[in-house]
């Protein structure tokens, strides 16, 4: 394969669509994380940009990473799948069992040293986890929908979704969700569709009706008991664990239809904790409003479109599987995020993608989009690729054509 | 879709290829609807929460918001005299807030305990205290008292500590139904010293009214700490205290001593007489630093809507609202720098300093007076027919004639840049609210009458601070400083933050010129119009002032004279000018018993306090014959044009007799400034002429018969040529309203 020639036409498609949306957001973040931590960073701190500037740092090497991941192969990352498998076990396991396991609130979940937090490796296992189960899917060929190839994927994501579960029952679900979505879109069958839909919706409503019930189950911990009832009734526990909650909830339901304006929250003045993580949303809410809270969720939407068209269009199903499995984290965060912001569902915690503070989720966040990108500068060299540089050079460019046109 | 596409082109190869499968991507645009109809239920939640349940949550936000959060206090800046004498305070004082919902939920012990402590330590009725919790149930915040003292809040709360920790005392003082508040409350320990100066602050510390309060308000503020609580997640309640930034000190040039002395002075000058303003000016010629700045206009500080000082009871209560805002603002006002008026012979020296720096005259040209000068159509007389006079002694003597002479040789356009050099016609740059800046002809608009009259000061208005900072410029070598109120400003901790000291806006006049001029100001007080400003023991210098008020003919003067001492190396300069001063008992007032007294009073008392070395030698020689009796001898004479002219030697004037010739009479109301047009009514012109003529002819106590023979006539004139004046002045409205309504007192009357 001559490179010259790859590279030249791999710069005649590029997702600009796509890398736009990602920068607009990521610049919104970063103005949010200013807006909703200047208060408590002055106070605590005494430098109310202190958030700004660390996810502003954060930003900017994972743009550098994700153009760069984005100008590699993405099968090179594919072949690191077993190698992805095998950290993130052992990285897992680091921070549950061992001193490198640092505890924020009373659970394990970043790693570091001498109690200085580096990342959440959680994060790591999700990219892995992405991969593993695209090349996975890629590899299986006839017996894929067959019980076997369910055993097979279930076999490699067991271990790392019981290690992060168990610490963080919403990153595992996260995980598992990446899974098994990609798995249920890569599949013929559509009963499994309907199992889990109807697990979901048992679980939901035994949540909220059959609370008693609840009570008995022995592998939920307190916290997430605790966390279920408040959510059937946020109002019955304002100074315990509902507190959280309401205060988003008021934080929303004051903001009204175009909100307080930027920068004029009161929620975030010490009532809604930590508002520049996981409750982010809910003060975008109080300050631009329903308008600006439907114009976050429209970008998400237009982003998971363009996953979506990438993933329709790749040159192999590997590209393809990889790019549905970071669609699906990002899909799964961003409802479960805003559904936890509005009470919707139990109180976990969620980052909002590319929004909500958080050094390593933005990094990897941005390194996945990189391999996305990746996958999209190949759609159009499929022929090429196996043909040689025989064709005519006018050929890509109608087929680019053809490819961005279908793709709106 | 495109995946059919390469097959065509490369029939055998893309088969290899495994690719995305329709049914994955029918399954993954499903998921992807899925997705999309997920986001929109959780946009339906958010807009049922916004609507549904918004009114309510937005109660809570603010709800919580009060009862959370506190706002600590700034305390609002000092201000000092120059010797860190404090003239401006801030008092911390405490609210009393009661909180009946947290007292009634308590027993009827806890109750009781709470209501007996607040009677017994600040002796409220056990009505007013059922009356305010039973009222106000279920509020949280009720201010009940303001402004109590640290010890009353002290005496309370060692109470409350006392009986609750008492063991056989019956229920409990409540701790959180109880609190206080603190806040400011701005205190000035001298009253009304310095009240035009200082201005006030109010309640809100944030604001300043009027003076340095005003003017410095940015640096006086400081910022609001804040104080808030929240539940944190294991509901506890976490409280972080940010605490209030305090407003900057401000060290101010007035010196505590010198502003008293001045305030008295002018209170025992106005004791018998009435007056519309007096004003005085105590300045360092060397830095224009003002050392004291009063007006007879004193109010409380500590009380400034209080109007009973100049208004009795039943006027106050006749009074609506707009009247008495018009009634506080002029009290309020510092006549100092907001009032202009026309400065009268003042003014001479800059037209001196003109002539000498345009190198038009020196210190031995001599001027011939002959009584006044004919100036386009009309006769400009002087006070006396001086002969002949040398440079410095037509200031000494203060002869219009000079003045004229140098005015005219110089030409308009001179004139008017040397006007503006001394700073006349535009705003001093004084770091108090509210001047003005007084109206000049400008170059274009300068009749030739006018530049014959604005050379001895009539027929353009200036403001007290105009004038002082001139004579500053002249008095220490040249120098034109901004006059200052404020030296510097110093952080709460007491850290220079800004230096505001002395800047020179621009030179005026050379050393050489200020040497002669400064001869020449000695010899009014040695030998001329101001004979009584005389100080034993000092050399002291100066230049009276006076000129009639509208309408010309009234009776009306202001009387002025700037002081200065020693001569040599000027350090003090006293400014006083007094407005229509009048009495049962003296008939009528002239500068030499006013002005100059006053002033001679104040440096006097000044002197030693600032330690100012006198003049031996000067003594010696000069002192005997400059006794300030010799005004006795009514040979004290002051320079006007204007009717004011008799005062140069009463007994000659016929009572009512004497007339203004009829074109220095109202120079400032002719009507050329603003037409452009010269000509005047053809009466007042022969009769113009004709007195001309006679004055010409005839000695002075002659000239004073022949004017009075021409009164009758040229007073019609004058009346005559009120009239068009007001048109004049009509279209001076246009050119500097603003200045023009300062001036009304001037010109109101036509």
């Amino acid at each position: 394969m001559n490179r010259a020639k790859l590279k030249k036409n791999f710069l005649s498609y590029y997702d600009f669509n796509l890398l736009f949306v990602v920068l607009f957001l990521s610049c919104f973040g970063l103005v949010m994380v200013y807006s909703t931590s200047y208060y408590s960073a002055q106070l605590k701190l005494g430098d109310g940009a202190y958030y700004m500037k660390r996810q502003a740092e954060f930003m900017v090497i994972g743009i550098l990473l994700m153009l760069w991941v984005a100008t590699r192969d993405y099968h090179a990352w594919a072949r690191l799948w077993f190698l992805g498998w095998g950290v993130s076990i052992i990285l897992m396991i680091l921070v549950n069992f061992t001193s490198f396991g640092i505890d924020f609130n009373g659970k394990k979940r970043w790693l570091g040293f001498n109690g200085h937090a580096l990342f959440q490796p959680t994060e790591f296992v999700k990219v892995a986890m992405i991969l593993v189960t695209a090349v996975l899917i890629s590899k299986m060929n006839r017996y894929l929908g067959t019980m076997r190839s369910i055993r097979m994927i279930f076999y490699f994501a067991i271990l790392p979704f019981g290690l992060v579960a168990m610490n963080n029952l919403s990153s595992g679900i996260i995980i598992a969700g990446i899974v098994v979505g990609m798995y249920l879109v890569a599949t013929r069958e559509k009963w499994s569709v309907w199992l889990l839909t109807g697990v979901i919706a048992a679980a939901v409503l035994m949540a909220k009706f059959g609370t008693g019930l609840l009570l008995n189950l022995p592998f939920l911990h307190q916290y997430q008991l605790s966390r279920i009832l408040v959510w059937n009734h946020p109002e019955a526990y304002p100074q315990s664990g509902g507190f959280q909650v309401l205060q988003g909830l008021y934080a929303i339901g004051s903001g009204g239809l175009f909100g307080k304006g930027l920068g004029n929250s009161v929620q975030k003045l010490g009532f809604v904790p930590e508002a520049q993580n996981d409750m982010i949303f809910s003060i975008i809410c109080e300050e631009l409003g329903l308008f600006g809270a439907v114009c976050v969720i429209l970008l998400f939407l237009f982003m998971l479109y363009r996953f979506m068209v990438i993933a329709n269009n790749a040159p192999d199903l590997l590209g393809s599987m990889m790019v549905i499995g970071v669609m699906a984290q990002i899909a799964l965060q961003v409802f479960l995020n805003i559904a936890v912001v509005t009470n919707f569902i139990p109180n976990t915690g969620v980052s909002l993608p590319f929004i909500s503070y958080g050094g390593t989720a933005l990094l990897v966040l941005l390194g996945e989009i990189g391999i996305v990108l990746g996958v999209s500068r190949q759609i159009q060299f499929e022929a090429e690729e196996e043909e040689s540089s025989a064709e005519e050079e006018s050929e890509p460019a109608a087929q680019i054509r053809s490819i961005t046109s279908a793709g709106r | 879709m495109k995946t059919s596409q390469p097959t065509t082109e490369s029939p055998k190869e893309p088969k290899k290829t495994k690719r995305i499968r329709r049914f994955m991507q029918k399954k993954l645009a499903s998921a992807y609807l899925l997705v999309a109809l997920a986001l929109f239920v959780l946009v339906g939640v958010i807009v049922w929460i916004i609507y549904g349940r918004g009114a309510a949550y937005s109660r809570i936000v603010l709800n919580q918001q009060t009862v959370n959060s506190s706002v600590i206090p700034f305390r609002r800046g000092t201000i000092t005299d120059r010797n860190q004498t404090v003239l401006a305070a801030s008092e911390q004082v405490y609210n009393l807030i009661l909180d009946p919902s947290v007292i009634l939920q308590g027993n009827a012990d806890d109750q009781a305990a709470t209501v007996a402590a607040l009677m017994n330590t600040f002796g409220y009725t056990q009505e007013e205290m059922t009356e305010v919790l039973t009222q106000n149930a279920n509020s949280a915040y009720v201010r009940y008292a303001r402004e109590l003292s640290e010890e009353q809040k002290t005496a309370f709360e060692t109470y409350r500590t006392e009986y609750n920790s008492g063991k056989d005392n019956v229920g409990k003082v409540s701790n959180t139904g109880v609190w206080f508040e603190s806040e400011y409350k701005r205190v000035y320990p001298y009253d009304s010293l310095a009240c035009t100066i200082l201005g006030f602050s109010g309640t809100d510390s944030s604001q300043g009214n009027w003076g340095i309060e005003q003017y410095y308000n940015s640096y006086l503020v400081g910022t609001n700490g804040r104080s808030y609580g929240y539940l944190n997640r294991d509901g506890v309640i976490e409280r972080t205290t940010r605490s209030a930034e305090d407003g900057a000190t401000i060290v101010t040039t007035i010196d505590y001593t010198v502003q008293r002395i001045v305030e008295n002075a002018i209170q025992e000058f106005i004791a018998d007489k009435t007056v519309d303003n007096v004003g005085v000016v105590v300045m360092d010629p060397k830095t224009a630093e003002i050392l004291a700045m009063a007006t007879d206009s004193m109010f409380d500080l500590n009380n400034p809507q209080d109007l009973s000082a100049r208004y009795s009871e039943e006027e106050i209560s006749a009074m609506n609202d707009s009247e008495k805002s018009d009634a506080l603002n002029a009290m309020w006002r510092n006549f100092a720098i907001s009032d202009t008026f026309e400065p009268g012979s003042t003014a001479k020296v800059f037209t001196e300093a003109a002539a000498l720096e345009e190198n038009l005259a020196e210190a031995d040209t001599t001027f011939d007076c002959d009584g006044g000068e004919q100036v386009v159509d009309r006769y400009i007389r002087c006070s006396h027919r001086h002969g002949e006079l040398t440079f410095e002694e037509a200031l000494g003597k203060s002869c219009n004639d000079a003045m004229m002479q140098m005015a005219k040789l110089m030409g308009k356009s001179v004139f008017a840049k040397y006007q503006n050099l001394f700073g006349f016609g535009r705003l001093t740059g004084i770091d108090l609210p509210g001047e003005a800046s007084g109206i000049l002809y400008t170059e274009d608009k300068m009749s030739s009458v006018d530049l014959a009259t604005n050379a001895f000061g009539q027929n353009f208005t200036c403001t007290m601070v105009q004038m002082a900072a001139a004579y500053c410029s002249v008095l220490n070598g040249g120098s034109y400083y901004k006059p200052h109120v404020v030296k510097e400003i110093l952080s709460s901790g007491g850290d220079v933050i800004e230096e505001v000291g002395s800047t020179v806006v621009r030179e005026t006049v050379s050393k050489s010129a200020v040497e002669v001029l400064k001869n020449g100001l000695a010899m009014v007080v040695s030998d001329g119009t101001a004979k009584n400003a005389v100080i034993q023991g000092y050399t002291v210098g100066g230049k009276t002032g006076t000129a009639e008020k509208y309408p010309r003919g009234s009776e009306n003067y202001v009387l002025s004279f700037v002081g200065f001492t020693p001569v040599e190396d000027p350090e003090l300069l006293v400014y006083v000018v007094v407005d229509n001063p009048h009495s049962k008992e003296v008939p009528k007032y002239t500068v030499k018993d006013t002005a100059v007294p006053l002033e001679q009073k104040i440096m006097r008392s000044l002197l030693e306090y600032l330690n100012i070395t006198p003049a031996q030698a000067f003594d010696a020689d000069a002192e005997a014959p400059r006794e300030p009796e010799t005004d006795a001898d009514g040979n004290i004479i002051d320079d006007v044009v204007t009717p004011a002219v008799r005062e140069e030697m009463d007994e000659e004037v016929p009572e009512g007799g004497f007339v203004t010739p009829a074109d220095d009479g109202p120079p400032a109301e002719v009507p050329t400034d603003a037409e452009g047009n010269t000509i005047p009514a053809e009466e007042r012109e022969d009769a113009a002429e004709g007195e001309g003529e006679e004055g010409e002819a005839e000695g002075e106590g002659e000239a004073a018969e022949g004017e009075a023979a021409e009164g009758e006539d040229a007073e019609n004139g004058e009346d005559a040529e009120n009239g068009e004046a007001a048109e004049g002045d009509d279209a001076e409205n246009d050119k500097d309203a603003e200045d023009d309504a300062e001036n009304a007192e001037g010109e109101d009357e036509e």
